[in-house]
């Protein structure tokens, strides 16, 4: 089932769910992390890149030029990211261990309420 | 979907200095990787709208420095790659770095969360944390840290000693510091140097400096080079030499513009034409900041008479300094007196040259520094009681921590972390306050500390300040964090208070801490009420002198006047023409001036009883040497008998008056004196004299000294002492016209005849008190301070007794007790509080007021009167923060407090 498996840290899910929508660079991710969390979540500077470096050496997501539609000069520095296959299929099984456990709760009658903390 | 951040962004990519150092702490592939991007990300989200401008840097900048160290940290310390399948944390294999930097954050977080809290705990911690950083730098500055010279322990300070008095002298003449220079034991060339002020002209003015005059061994011992032109030099030194001065480098930069050709020109210093030859380099100081320029000796007085100067030598390379000063110590020579024809023997004391200038102001600085020790002490305390309050609210947290398994050790190490996060927190606001007291202590004592207190950055201060500030946090957090890892199973407090005090235990160590403050309180309030009114003594008319318009001078006369009769003409001359100015009212003479200069001490013996059996026996008096104007000008009026008169001058001397010490101390009281003789002196100068008269004390010396017993013998016409008289004059036109006629005056009569210490007597006066002034109103701050923080741990402690009891309280008012037995019941443990620290605070206060005891004037060191007033005044104060929080509980609605239940 895919409850067996072992939860992903949360740092990495929103990393990789941040990357579902194209390309992106860290300060990028970051802003919208926090723009889906509605503030709650604020990934720190180094601890972001720790969590990017961990998931480029897993080869769940890799380094990509900047897409051509930015500006040149201004961005050329930033390095931006993408979701490998490998890094999809993980993100994959991870929402549906989590979707198995929402699931099991609302059969037993447990409200999930929008607003918990 | 990615963000864009502007152009701006990678303007200039220089990290800062602060992050490009943090960087360094990640492993070096990650940074080559990432930190680019790093800093690219800090410098962006600084310019997000939240943490912009001065108030969100420091929202900004302590969060992203944690981050960066946590992660570096925990970077470092993975041996193995980490499998992000697995999820952190996992408690038992952890690595301590990881829960280190997890406690950080946490302990960061709890702070955060109540900010008040924090920063009234960080701001009692800074004020005790500012100041002994400020005490400390000041310690340090001068008495630690090295002069300014090459091998500057090496150089030592020589003074004549005086072996029938057991004394040293301050300052000598130039034959006798010819005479100890050519000794030449121990040191390479002696130098004698002289603080004075002078008139001094630039070329734009007369204007009045403070300089030196030094020989030219004096640069030689201290070893450093100018920076422009030459040092002093032999030939300057002859007498009859053009003057020649070297600028100190402020005086070089202030005036002259750093022109490099000021060596050659002319200024005039004490109305002579003066070249510069040299300038020194910046930051050399002799002997403290306030020296602007050294002047050579050539011109300068050396006659016997006239004692200025100080010495100053480097010892030889191969001596060794305990056995050179010892050495020093055993020679005796020979030298002029100053009375014509005669010599006297002296010895030679010597003494490391750092300690010549620091020397005396060390018991002071301690005393600063002990002071300053109980205010810390009591802010501690205080923070130790907020961090106690806080704790009960978290016992569950630490019960939970406790249950799921965290040892006591890493539960301790929980709370120390926030205690010296917060302690650290209190180092940096504490910078504020030693700034603060830096300057407050320069500003009012510069001139009255040795080597003008150093000041400039000392990297020293900071390292203090930061190992206090973590030492600080250790100490406050270890009780805390001994008692919350103590394991406690399920059951909180036991129970509500009972007896007196709360009957809890915790609530006994509170109240403990409370009494202690206000122990420490009472202790420093009264040292600085003692020293408060001896101050306040020494200032007033206790001195028993009218200064009022008294101008005093010394006219110093050379080996011309080798008779006593051409002494006396000189002075009846001078005399004269004082008189004839407008103006004056009185002129008398005295061989001493009072408030300063030296003072000669004789053996006493009471006629009648058994000469002193060894030296040591002996009973010493100061001798006065006075005209009869003498007593009137000061407004000295003979308490028995009377004052000196004209016929006691004709003759040699055989009637006295004394002073009120004196026939106390050897008759018992004033009017027993009258009549009696006593023989005064040794040797060829012993004689016998009858007291006609006694006198109120006087302090003609220094303010601060025990009173002596004196003598007052007539100046008379064949008195010996006329070449060494001071004038005094009392004028109604006011002493600085005065002062500015008399070196003409004195020239008119003889232009070979210096004046030296020309100044008022109310200025003398004023000088001795700024030390007192000084202490009193250091010590005043700290003890001000000291209450402050006592009365609110005094106040917290009975705000949280109080509110432990709340639920008494509502029970007590249902069962029909009336508020004001409610308020009684509650103020009588801060009653028992405030006088259980009181009746400590005054025994402390009475053991330590040793370490006064030199510095009170007419105080038993433990004036009951005093202290008890001290006393009375902080338990009013006390009594108020008892009175408040159990006037707040006292009105609670019984209702409500049932209800929190």
């Amino acid at each position: 089932m895919a409850t067996d498996r072992k939860p992903l840290p949360p740092a990495a899910v929103e990393i990789l769910l941040s990357l579902l929508d194209g390309p992106a660079h860290g300060y990028g991710i970051k802003h919208v992390i926090e723009e889906r969390t509605e503030g709650r979540t604020r990934m720190r500077a180094a601890t972001l890149y720790e969590a990017l470096h961990r998931l480029d050496q897993r080869r769940w997501i890799e380094e990509v030029d900047p897409p051509s539609d930015t500006d040149d000069g201004a961005t050329s520095r930033w390095r931006f990211y993408r979701l490998t296959d490998t890094g999809r299929q993980v993100l994959r099984h991870e929402l549906a261990r989590m979707d198995a456990i929402v699931r099991h709760a609302r059969n037993r009658g447990l409200a999930l309420s929008r607003d918990t903390p | 979907m990615s963000r864009v951040p502007s152009k701006r962004s990678t303007e200039g990519l220089q990290p800062k200095p602060l992050i490009a150092i943090l960087l360094q702490l990640l492993p070096t592939r990650f940074r080559h990787r990432y930190g680019h991007q790093l800093v690219l990300h800090l410098r962006e989200e600084r310019r997000e709208k939240r943490f912009q401008g001065r108030l969100g840097g420091l929202r900004f900048w302590p969060a992203a420095i944690l981050d960066l160290v946590s992660v570096a940290a925990r970077l470092r310390h993975q041996h193995r790659i980490i499998d992000p399948a697995v999820s952190r944390p996992q408690p038992p294999r952890s690595h301590p770095m990881d829960s280190f930097t997890r406690d950080l954050r946490h302990a960061y977080r709890s702070l955060c969360r109540r900010p008040g809290w924090t920063l009234a705990a960080a701001a009692t911690l800074a004020i005790g944390i500012g100041a002994a950083s400020a005490i400390f730098g000041l310690v340090q500055g001068v008495l630690l840290a090295p002069l300014p010279y090459p091998e500057s322990d090496r150089l030592v300070s020589m003074q004549a000693f005086l072996p029938d008095l057991g004394r040293t002298r301050g300052s000598v003449s130039y034959p006798v510091f010819e005479a100890i220079r050519d000794i030449e034991d121990a040191t390479t060339g002696l130098g004698g140097y002289s603080v004075r002020s002078s008139t001094v002209d630039l070329g734009s003015g007369a204007e009045r400096m403070t300089g030196a005059v030094a020989s030219s061994a004096v640069f030689r011992a201290l070893g450093v080079s100018p920076t422009t032109g030459r040092l002093l030099q032999t030939d300057d030194d002859v007498a009859e030499a053009a003057p020649t001065v070297v600028l100190s480098h402020g005086l070089w930069q202030e005036r002259f513009g750093g022109d490099p050709h000021v060596v050659g020109r002319l200024i005039e210093i004490g109305e002579q034409s003066t070249e510069v030859v040299g300038v020194m380099p910046q930051g050399f100081v002799f002997p403290d900041p306030a020296i602007r320029f050294w002047r050579s000796m050539a011109g300068m007085p050396r006659q016997p008479t006239s004692h200025y100067l100080s010495m100053v030598g480097r010892l030889k390379p191969q001596e060794d300094e305990e056995a050179a000063h010892a050495r020093l110590g055993g020679i005796r020579l020979e030298v002029p007196t100053g009375a014509p024809g005669r010599s006297g023997t002296i010895g030679l004391a010597s003494q490391p040259f750092l300690e010549s200038l620091v020397g005396e102001i060390r018991p002071q600085l301690m005393l600063f520094v002990l002071a300053v020790a109980g205010v810390l002490a009591i802010g501690c305390v205080n923070v130790v009681n907020l961090v106690l309050g806080r704790a009960a609210a978290r016992e569950h947290e630490m019960s939970l921590r406790a249950a799921l398994g965290a040892d006591r050790a890493r539960l301790i190490r929980l709370v120390l972390t926030e205690t010296v996060l917060l302690g650290l927190l209190g180092g940096v606001l504490g910078l504020v306050v030693m700034v603060a007291v830096e300057r407050g202590l320069l500003a009012l004592a510069s001139d009255q500390l040795p080597r003008g207190g150093n000041p400039g950055i000392h990297l020293w201060v900071f390292a203090f300040a930061f190992a206090l500030s973590v030492t600080v946090g250790a100490v406050v957090g270890l009780l805390p964090a001994l008692r919350a890892s103590r394991p406690r199973a399920g059951s909180h407090l036991g129970g509500e208070g009972r007896g007196i005090l709360g009957g809890t235990r915790r609530h006994r160590l509170r109240t403990l801490m409370a009494v202690s403050q206000i122990a420490l309180a009472t202790m420093l309030l009264s040292s600085a009420s003692l020293l408060t009114i001896s101050l306040a003594r020494l200032s007033a008319v206790e001195t028993g002198l009218d200064t009022h318009q008294v101008l005093t001078f010394r006219p110093a006369l050379g080996n011309a006047y080798d008779s006593t009769e051409k002494g006396r003409a000189f002075f009846r001359a001078t005399e004269e023409r004082l008189r004839a100015l407008p103006g004056t009212r009185d002129v008398a003479f005295t061989a001493t001036a009072p408030f300063g200069g030296g003072h000669i001490g004789e053996r006493l013996v009471v006629a009648g009883t058994p000469e002193p059996a060894t030296p040591e026996d002996a009973r010493v008096v100061d001798v006065q040497v006075v005209s009869d104007g003498f007593f009137e000008l000061l407004g000295l009026r003979a308490m028995v008998g009377r004052t000196l008169q004209t016929r006691d001058e004709v003759g040699p001397s055989r009637v006295a008056v004394v002073n009120a010490t004196l026939a106390r101390t050897h008759f018992g009281e004033a009017s027993a004196a009258l009549g009696r003789t006593i023989d005064v002196g040794q040797d060829h100068r012993k004689r016998s004299l009858e007291i006609v008269g006694v006198v109120p004390d006087i302090r003609p010396y220094s303010l601060v000294r025990p009173m002596a017993p004196m003598v007052f013998e007539p100046l008379g016409e064949g008195s010996e002492e006329w070449p060494f008289a001071s004038l005094l004059v009392r004028t109604e036109s006011g002493t600085a016209a005065l002062a500015a006629a008399i070196p003409d005056m004195v020239r008119a009569i003889d232009p070979a005849v210096p004046v030296t210490g020309l100044a008022s007597l109310g200025a003398r006066l004023d000088r001795q008190l700024a030390l007192p002034r000084l202490r009193m109103r250091v010590l005043t701050v700290f003890a001000g301070s000291a209450l402050l923080l006592a009365l609110i741990g005094v106040y917290s402690v009975m705000s949280s007794l109080a509110a432990e009891r709340t639920r008494e309280i509502g029970v007590r008012l249902a069962l029909g007790a009336r508020r004001s037995q409610i308020l009684r019941w509650l103020g009588r443990s801060g009653v028992v509080i405030t006088a259980a620290g009181l009746l400590f605070g005054t025994f402390g206060a009475r053991a330590s007021a040793r370490f006064l005891e030199s510095y009170l004037f007419q105080l038993q060191t433990f004036d009951l009167r005093i202290v008890g007033t001290t006393a009375l005044l902080l338990a009013l104060a006390a009594l108020i923060a008892v009175y408040l929080p159990a006037r707040r509980a006292s009105r609670l609605d019984p209702v409500d407090t049932l209800r929190t239940e």
